[in-house]
């Protein structure tokens, strides 16, 4: 029996398509135009051509900026999750004292916007301050407090009894979290980690105040830069868009399924 | 416990069981007795070191915000720094300091339009792309994109399709007779600002939604086809209701996204021709042109949070209190 | 059931260490490539800038040649994206945490408000007298420069940067398109409009300008104009700036008022849509004869050329006053090299400067920018100096047309403040009545 439908695939379909396909088509033509085609007819390909690519390649120092992107972005939420997860686990068990008067600590962190000002001056009083470790501590914090809710809600749901056998024989806190909770708790820890680190990925703000040395960005700060100093070649930036986004579109392409299998556990009902 | 709990918790007069309404984890504490010495002491070592980050990196912050919201610190280090008591915030309402009322209109309907619209999107979209198979897959990859390219592609993807001049949606609306400096313009710049974030940020919401979609019973779905319930009917019904934990959870997103983040708006227009909310503001009255008054900058920073707070606390136990009704 | 899972866990467990392997490998290759230049003897000098693309290549090209004489010091050049956004934040950074030896600047110390306090300074002006620069009193170089350059820059009796030069502001035309129309120069306000009407009339864009990606401040081409031209010449003592701030002259003032007007006017033949069209592309559109004028400032001369070299340019002030006398061209002092008294390179800024400021050098660098020069000997030839003829170097500067007014006044000429206003009055949202008072009584509020 045929199921009612509110909108039809196939308008569905035209409508992802026109809305996110062909953004992402009208750069990627764009990338392939030599700039003379350009500036006479902007809206029609004209005969392909990849000088763009090595223009903007160096033009930008794309390849060490995108090495810094995948660096800060990756430490910074693997930290900020498995930071979470050791606040998450007293207060989900109940271990310690307070342990509600420190949850609702960490609730009001997802309120707190990245505030650059004050991080500017603790920044240069903690030797922070363009470097690559200083700028990686600096964005921990906010993944910190959704990794910790979402944990709290999944371990919640393990039963005590777990712990409660495992410790009785011996088992140690760190390997019992690594060992029993961290798989237990994989959907919060992969929807922590992704939410951690498409906040550092996206962020331009902070290596704009954060970071001085040029060699030390992440591309959406290399990229900004390069817009401004190539005035009306349009063709040149949209080839270092085309590059800049390579990695990223492939790497999420084969890691899709895994981010909607994590979804799919209700990691959200807590 | 549970099964005891159930059944000495009376049922409703409908005769549909209830849950046991327990504390979980808010409990009494039960007290790390079965923890050795060892593994206490790295209990408390991850928990004090996890607790040092989160308190240096985005508390002590926030009261640095408040400190230097009464001072006119400049950050050279060779300059004085004074207490203007409350000068930056009188100034934010009297008509001296323009752009703050501004701020708060701009941020008010970026924040209502941005949340409002993104989950009609993601919910749109996940509904459709929740199914199996290749056309899905490619969807998904397709509405995730944006994010993933990072908001400076987005933004400047967006500039050259908007160009006034050579872009293509110039010629589209040219030949409908609109014609506009669109990034440039007072009356289009907040629109289209807020639907590149929208347009960005759906992806997140989708997966969202889609794991909400997902963990649906699809016996529900088939006891509806039975009982013939239309489309529309379904949605509202049974669909949207038991969506309530996903659509908490991105409204929340959205709100404090929206409030708290300016990316985006940053590399679109800077906070120019009426797109500069209060986040917008107080960076650019710090880090700005010609300013450098990080003191104001901070006071409109605390006023940002305060605001966050009065808006999205009440919104939550709103959101909260439905879905203990729709679940309960 | 478990063996799935564990597939999925492995998968999992494999990408996450292929993430945890790409950003240790990340982490290693930037490191190693981020250490480089540091040999011993060698010293690192750190400049910034933002992009004005002809100076940025005259600097590079300076750069190359001093690196040939002093091997043993390699320039760094740091730019940012436009002078009045993101270079403000790249300068205050660097001002702030001290890393860069050289910044410069495109405003100057002096003058300072006649009440100087934290309130009513500029940053520049503010940590030229908190001493985050290095006084170059005593430097060879210095007198090299007109005594005006450098008391654009001294603060009491300490010179604390190097003004290399000015731009003018006005009205830059295709000689061939003036030509085609049996068109010239025109010298008054109403032979302007004649002008514009008559390209109108035969379906030439007459005027271009672009505000995008850089804001109304872009209107100065405007305003800064018709204050010099109506206004400036009522001025007491031949300084508006002062007038306005001790209060001699009031912000309600006719003459304010018709220049507001006026450049309402003057905006109807602009493009359509100029304040969403991208400034980067001003001089590349009228190079191609997008318009028959192009208003901009003489620093973006050389990108004109660069685009087109065959194009015959020509230049006048935009003329807003009836009285021919009366209309003179805008200048203002830019790019002012200052070096960083937190700075450990000192000694090789200084060097820099005064490879910077020999004649020769010089002389490279007002060719390639279009600058017109701020040194008290030496003859110059280029580009800019053919375009703008007899205008050239010459101009009402903007130290005495306008006054510092305060960062926290509700009209500071800003880009969030002032010229939003300006824009506000071409469009039709404000009269310039409304403008004007609306500018004297914040003005009287706030000093």
């Amino acid at each position: 029996m045929r199921r009612p439908r509110l909108v039809s695939g196939v308008a569905m379909g035209v409508l992802v398509a026109i809305l996110f396909l062909l953004p992402v088509l009208y750069v990627v033509m764009l990338a392939f135009e030599t700039p003379a085609h350009f500036l006479n007819s902007p809206l029609t390909p004209g005969t392909p051509a990849v000088s763009n690519f090595s223009g903007a390649w160096n033009g930008a120092d794309l390849g060490v900026e995108l090495l810094n992107t995948v660096l800060y972005s990756v430490v910074a939420s693997a930290a900020s999750t498995l930071l979470g997860l050791l606040i998450a686990f007293p207060i989900a068990r109940r271990l310690i004292r307070g342990h509600s008067a420190l949850y609702t600590t960490l609730f009001i962190g997802l309120f707190l916007p990245f505030s650059v000002i004050p991080l500017f001056a603790e920044a240069r009083m903690l030797h922070l301050y363009n470097n690559r470790p200083g700028y990686i501590l600096l964005h921990v914090e906010p993944g910190l407090p959704l990794a910790v809710m979402l944990l709290v809600a999944l371990i919640s749901s393990i039963p005590a009894e777990l712990d409660e056998a495992a410790w009785m024989e011996g088992a140690g806190y760190l390997s019992y979290l690594v060992r029993v909770v961290v798989p237990l708790t994989r959907p919060a820890l992969i929807i922590a980690f992704l939410y951690g680190l498409l906040g550092v990925w996206n962020d331009i703000i902070g290596p704009v105040v954060l970071l001085s040395d040029p060699s030390l960005f992440p591309v959406t700060r290399g990229i900004y830069n390069f817009f401004g100093s190539n005035e009306s070649e349009w063709t040149l930036l949209a080839a270092g868009i085309v590059i800049a986004s390579l990695p990223v579109v492939a790497l999420f392409a084969a890691s899709q399924r895994q981010i909607i299998r994590a979804s799919l556990a209700g990691a959200l009902k807590g | 416990m549970t099964q005891a709990l159930q059944a000495a918790t009376p049922s409703r007069a409908d005769g549909r069981p209830r849950q046991p309404r327990t504390r979980g984890w808010r409990g009494p504490r039960r007290g790390p007795q079965l923890l050795s010495r060892g593994s206490r002491v790295t209990m408390w070592a991850g928990l004090l070191i996890a607790l040092a980050v989160y308190v240096l990196f985005g508390l002590v912050p926030m009261a640095g915000n408040v400190i230097i919201s009464f001072t006119n610190y400049t950050a050279l280090p060779s300059a004085p720094v004074n207490n203007v008591g409350f000068s930056n915030y009188t100034s934010m309402f009297t008509s001296q300091a323009p752009g703050f009322d501004q701020a708060i209109v701009a941020t008010g309907v970026f924040v209502v339009a941005v949340t409002i619209g993104q989950n009609a999107l993601a919910l749109l979209l996940a509904h459709k792309l929740q199914r199996p198979g290749r056309a899905a897959a490619i969807g998904r990859v397709l509405v995730f994109l944006p994010i993933a390219l990072g908001v400076t592609v987005v933004g400047l993807t967006w500039i050259l399709i908007f160009n006034p001049q050579e872009g293509p949606a110039a010629s589209l609306l040219s030949a409908f007779g609109v014609h506009s400096a669109f990034f440039g313009s007072a009356s289009w710049a907040m629109p289209l600002v807020i639907f590149v974030q929208i347009w960005q940020n759906a992806g997140f919401s989708t997966l969202v939604f889609i794991g909400g979609l997902r963990s649906i019973d699809p016996q529900v779905y088939e006891a509806a086809d039975i009982d013939g319930v239309g489309a529309w009917r379904r949605l509202r019904r049974i669909t949207f209701p038991l969506l309530a934990p996903a659509l908490t959870a991105n409204t929340l997103f959205a709100v404090v996204g929206a409030f708290t983040t300016y990316n985006l708006i940053y590399v679109l227009t800077d906070g120019q021709y009426g797109t500069q909310t209060l986040g917008m503001l107080a960076f650019n009255e710090a880090f700005g042109s010609f300013q450098a008054n990080l003191g104001y900058g901070a006071a409109v920073s605390v006023f940002l949070f305060a605001a966050t707070l009065v808006v999205a606390l009440p919104l939550m136990a709103l959101l909260r209190y439905r879905e203990r009704r729709l679940f309960s | 059931m478990p063996v799935k899972k564990s597939r999925l866990i492995t998968r999992t467990r494999s990408l996450l260490l292929g993430f945890l392997a790409l950003a240790v490998t990340a982490g290693g290759a930037a490191a190693c490539s981020s250490g480089s230049g540091g040999s011993s003897g060698s010293t690192t000098l750190k400049i910034i800038t933002w992009v004005n693309p002809p100076a940025v290549q005259a600097l590079n090209s300076i750069d190359a040649q001093f690196h040939k004489k002093y091997p043993n010091i390699n320039v760094k050049l740091q730019t940012a994206v436009n002078v009045n956004g993101p270079y403000e934040t790249l300068l205050q950074q660097t001002v702030t945490s001290g890393s860069a030896d050289i910044v410069t600047s495109v405003t100057q110390l002096q003058p300072l408000p006649l009440n100087p306090s934290r309130s009513n300074e500029t940053p520049w002006q503010y940590w030229s007298a908190n001493g985050a620069f290095a006084p170059l009193n005593g430097q060879g170089f210095l007198s090299d420069y007109t005594p005006a350059a450098q008391s654009a820059e001294s603060y009491q009796g300490k010179v604390y940067g190097v003004v290399s030069g000015d731009y003018q502001e006005g009205v830059f035309y295709n000689k061939a398109i003036f030509a085609r129309y049996h068109l010239s120069a025109p010298a008054t306000y109403s032979q302007f409009l004649a002008l514009c009407n008559a390209l109108k009339s035969h379906g030439v864009q007459p005027l271009f300008t672009a505000l995008g990606n850089v804001g109304p401040v872009y209107l100065q081409f405007m305003y800064y104009e018709a204050m010099a031209d109506l206004w400036y010449p009522k001025a007491p003592n031949g300084n508006l700036g002062t007038a306005l701030e001790n209060g001699s002259i009031k912000w309600t003032d006719p003459a304010f008022v018709q220049g507001m007007n006026e450049e309402k006017t003057v905006a109807q033949y602009l493009e359509p849509n100029y304040s969403g069209v991208p400034w980067e592309s001003m001089p590349g559109d009228f190079a191609k004869g997008d318009a028959a004028m192009l208003l901009d400032g003489s620093w973006d001369l050389s990108s004109v050329q660069q685009a087109n070299p065959k194009l015959q340019v020509g230049y006048f002030p935009l003329p807003f006053s009836d009285t021919a006398a009366d209309n003179q061209a805008y200048a203002q002092d830019d790019l002012t090299f200052s070096v960083l008294s937190s700075s450990p390179n000192k000694a090789a800024a200084e060097k820099w400067l005064a490879f910077f400021s020999s004649p020769s050098v010089y002389a490279q660098y007002v060719k390639i920018t279009g600058i017109s020069p701020s040194q008290a000997t030496g003859s110059y030839s280029g580009y800019a100096a053919q375009v703008m003829g007899s205008w050239f170097g010459k101009g009402v500067n903007r130290s005495v047309l306008y006054p510092v007014l305060s960062p926290n006044n509700g009209y500071y000429d800003q880009e969030t403040y002032w010229p939003d206003l300006q824009l506000s009055v071409i469009q039709g949202k404000m009269t310039a009545q409304q403008a004007a008072a609306t500018y004297a009584k914040d003005w009287t509020a706030s000093s």
